[in-house]
């Protein structure tokens, strides 16, 4: 039963460092996803795993063995790529049944090998028809009806979702959960889709500058990222300041920003002095501010502003408004009133992550590279 | 309204340049032949003195020619299939200079290479001394009846056609489905033969269906080791010195329309995917994946030896025998003792060959020169009617028969059409030699410009431009002669090295005006031979040169 360990491995291409001492353990029968933005080195972490690239320095064990010291067609494993990759020349069912044929096995298991991969993904294809004949989404499912007719045990999927459109994409990582659970089989797929990610790992891993910056369950990502950036990449829009941590009462942490504004949150890694504060658009509240109401600003954890932009986005309200502290996002539930343009406001802030102060400097820490 | 009226100007202009220069002479012997049946029937087939002696001769040599071709393309597709893998697939150290090895058959001028090879098997200084036996001219492969050193000949000339058309498909092929392939299971070998091998099928096809023509069409290095067997091409030669143009014409006329009987429906085929079912049953197949799997990989190692031997008995041999030849004939003949037959005296000594050689650079230079610079603005004429209208593909398909037209037949047309037995335009000479090499030389620069053309995707910034407000004339100076600039030169610079190694047509056409090439048919048939191994090795490290200019042009 397949669980991958990697051990401090290095990748260079030249003067690019792609990976940059990754250490990572997937457990039997788990899925995980591993994003990060373009030239993170995630897919070539996958390339690694697989053993389609030999590594600078470490090692990836699978079921503890080097992956080195397995040939590639007796490693059981399922590639799945963007690019698909069904061979052009053969129909679907030769597509399907490859493997169970390349390796000599009687006829009457080929041909069952292939119906189950087929009805697994409930491929109803003209089994007749060549790759190209059927849609973006329909040869990835034969992509993987060709890997589970191999028998993979572990599945090694890049990017297997980003060619197709979004709608099918969508009906298709579901499916893939489901049939990786219900096989019981190990899955490593690699995306840049957060919300992809989100929505079908058990654990996921995010990369950047080829290093492993977090990995966790969903969850635990979105409620306690460890770095700014994680925090910008799970969970989409924040909002990110500098402050100073002022005072201190237990857990709590009382931070200035730039412009005066007070926040309290809670702080447990015991940070002081110059901290990054960042506050997801919905874990602030917005309320009209009628002529003055709440004129005290003296107490902490408000805001005043303006609303200078709103986009109705269907589950919720998404609204720009102008602070002291400068612009800042907010998303409110959809019952609530529309507040329009121009209209004054109070933002009550819920939650706040604090952050070290990084060294690169705030911008380059949350960058998107 | 004045716009569309430019449009079909410089369109036609290119289609007329083309017909007039390219495609009629390409197809003018299939013309000659149906207007002139009657006296072509009566000579042919209905001599009163000889009855039907010419169609049995033609016929003879026609089988001969074509045994030897399809024996030289099997044999070019054992050794070129596994040079192409190891050229494109293995990390064996020196990887691009095999790969250049293998593409100067193709700038050598034919005459001196088959000179070369000749002298390989034959003389006593090669490898024939090396293996204890004389491949020499009259030594006959029995069962199929071809002539050793002929088939040899036609191999190193041909198999560059294969390895080159392979080994490009085989890059385009990208690696993923190879390592996919291995992932689901199969062995390297099972890989090539379901995954690797389909896909370059067709690559297969159209190299197989290059070499078929090449060689059915090569005169120059033939005509050197023909002795007394005749092939078809060499036929025509002949007879067109004998004056004897009618069964010339025909023979020429049956070989042009076998070329186009071959290379239309592969050049179809090759134009669209087709479903190859697997031939293979299904049980048949379990059991030699079986196999495959016990195949060790050392394998490999013995395909890289084997491609390497290959290349060096037919590139590296001869070209090595060759120069040593010429050093220890230089000063005299190393058995004898004899200074007349060595190199130095033959040059200098009162027969002067080094002014003839000479002259005959310098002939080939001027006449090649001429031919490219006029191909060249053909080329760039006629490059919208190809990219630029519903008939360009069809143009396309057709401008790749000149190329595989045997020179000799070529030649014969260019005398009936324009020559002293035609118009009456152009008297065999320089210019005829110019005439005749535009006809194979616009089609190379056209072929290569439009690659790239196709390459970067000239036509979506075309009609950006177009789109911006831009005329035709605007675009095709602002776009296409600067995106597609790289593809013209090395397009010319090819033709250029075709044309300064072609003999078979300029042999027919030439007249007075001897160029290098059909030089050294000459000396060899005058049994100049110490003098033939010079200018031979002369013309080799010239095409060295020229390749290495191209190198260096294309990046």
């Amino acid at each position: 039963m397949p669980n991958v360990v990697v051990v401090n491995v290095k990748k260079r291409y030249g003067e690019i460092v792609a990976l940059d001492g990754v250490n990572l353990e997937i457990k039997d029968r788990e899925y995980v996803c591993i994003i990060g933005p373009s030239g993170s080195g995630k897919s070539t972490l996958l390339k690694v795993i697989a053993g389609i690239l030999e590594p600078d320095e470490g090692q990836v064990y699978i079921d503890g063995i080097p992956v080195s010291e397995i040939p590639i067609e007796e490693r059981r494993l399922g590639i799945v790529m963007q690019d698909i990759m069904l061979f052009p020349h053969m129909n679907i069912w030769d597509n399907v049944i490859y493997s169970p044929v390349v390796k000599g096995l009687q006829y009457n298991i080929v041909r069952e090998k292939g119906l189950t991969a087929l009805s697994l993904l409930e491929i109803d294809a003209n089994l007749n028809s060549l790759p190209n004949e059927l849609s973006r989404g329909a040869q990835q499912k034969v992509a993987l009806a060709r890997a589970l007719a191999a028998d993979a045990k572990l599945l090694l999927l890049d990017e297997p979702l980003g060619s197709i459109d979004a709608r099918t994409a969508r009906v298709l990582r579901y499916e893939l959960r489901r049939i990786v659970k219900s096989l019981g089989l190990t899955a490593i797929h690699v995306t840049h889709n957060q919300e992809e990610a989100m929505s079908i790992a058990d654990r996921i891993v995010i990369m950047r500058r080829g290093k492993v910056e977090q990995v966790g369950t969903p969850i635990e990502l979105y409620a306690s990222p460890k770095t700014p950036f994680v925090c910008r990449f799970i969970g989409g829009e924040a909002n990110f300041f500098e402050g100073t941590i002022t005072e201190r009462n237990g857990t709590l942490a009382t931070i200035k920003l730039k412009n005066g504004t007070k926040i309290v949150a809670e702080e447990l890694r015991g940070i002081n002095g110059k901290v990054v504060v960042a506050i997801r658009p919905e874990h602030i509240s917005i309320t009209e501010d009628k002529e003055e109401m709440y004129s005290d600003l003296s107490s902490e954890n408000v805001l005043k502003g303006r609303i200078i932009e709103v986009n109705f986005l269907g589950s919720y309200i998404r609204y720009v408004v102008d602070t002291d502290e400068g612009e800042i996002i907010v998303k409110a539930p959809r019952n609530a009133i529309v507040l329009r343009e121009n209209t004054p406001v109070l933002l009550n802030i819920n939650k706040a992550y604090v952050f070290n102060y990084p060294e690169e400097g705030l911008e380059r820490a949350i960058a998107y590279e | 309204m004045r716009r569309i009226d430019h449009e079909i100007l410089l369109k036609s202009t290119g289609m007329a340049f083309l017909v007039i220069f390219v495609f009629l002479p390409s197809f003018y012997l299939l013309g000659f032949m149906i207007a002139k049946w009657d006296e072509v029937y009566l000579e042919v087939f209905a001599h009163p003195l000889i009855g039907n002696k010419f169609w049995h001769e033609i016929l003879r040599a026609l089988s001969l020619s074509l045994r030897l071709a399809l024996t030289t393309v099997l044999i070019d597709l054992v050794i070129g299939i596994p040079l192409a893998y190891m050229i494109v697939k293995s990390d064996i150290p020196g990887k691009s200079l095999i790969e250049d090895l293998t593409t100067l058959p193709l700038v050598i001028p034919t005459s001196g290479f088959g000179f070369a090879t000749m002298l390989t098997w034959t003389a006593s200084y090669g490898l024939s001394a090396i293996i204890g036996r004389r491949i020499g001219v009259d030594v006959i492969i029995p069962g199929i009846k071809i002539p050793a050193l002929m088939l040899l000949v036609h191999v190193s000339l041909t198999f560059p056609y294969v390895v080159r058309t392979i080994s490009g498909a085989l890059r385009d092929v990208e690696s993923s489905y190879e390592i996919i392939s291995r992932s689901l299971g199969a062995s390297s070998v099972t890989t090539f033969r379901r995954v690797t091998l389909p896909m370059i099928m067709p690559s297969i096809l159209s190299g197989s269906v290059l070499a078929f023509a090449r060689s059915l069409g090569e005169t120059g290095a033939t005509m050197i080791i023909a002795g007394v067997s005749t092939t078809a091409p060499i036929a025509i030669v002949k007879w067109e010195f004998e004056n004897k143009l009618a069964p010339a014409a025909f023979l020429g006329a049956l070989l042009v329309g076998m070329s186009l009987i071959i290379i239309l429906p592969v050049e179809y085929l090759a134009s669209r995917s087709t479903k190859l079912r697997s031939l293979v049953p299904l049980s048949l197949e379990l059991r030699m994946t079986k196999l495959e799997r016990r195949i060790p990989s050392k394998f490999r190692y013995l395909r890289d030896i084997f491609a390497l031997l290959a290349l060096t008995l037919v590139i590296l041999a001869p070209i090595a025998t060759l120069s040593l030849n010429v050093v220890l004939y230089w000063n005299h003949d190393p058995y004898t003792g004899r200074v007349e037959n060595g190199v130095k005296y033959q040059l200098f000594g009162p027969s002067r060959y080094w002014d003839i050689i000479l002259h005959s650079i310098k002939t080939s230079f001027i006449a090649s020169t001429l031919a490219t610079l006029i191909s060249m603005y053909i080329a760039i004429i006629s490059l919208p009617i190809i990219t630029r209208s519903r008939i360009g593909h069809l143009i396309r398909t057709i401008l790749k028969i000149p190329l595989v037209i045997p020179t000799s037949a070529l030649g014969l047309s260019m005398i009936l059409l324009w020559g002293p037995k035609g118009f009456k335009l152009i008297n065999p000479g320089i210019w005829l030699i110019v005439f005749t090499h535009i006809v194979f030389s616009v089609p190379v620069i056209i072929e290569t410009t439009i690659a790239s053309y196709y390459e970067s995707s000239v036509s979506t910034y075309e009609d950006t431009a177009r789109s911006l407000g831009a005329t035709l004339y605007d675009v095709y100076e602002t776009i296409t002669l600067p995106m597609t600039k790289r593809g013209i030169l090395a397009g010319t610079l090819l033709a250029f090295t075709h044309s300064l190694g072609e003999t078979g047509a300029t042999f027919i056409v030439m007249g007075s005006d001897i160029t290098v090439s059909t030089l050294i048919v000459n000396m060899v048939e005058a049994l100049a031979i110490p003098a033939a191994m010079f200018a031979s090795l002369l013309l080799i490290l010239i095409s060295l040169a020229l390749l290495g200019i191209i190198r260096v042009a294309t990046g």
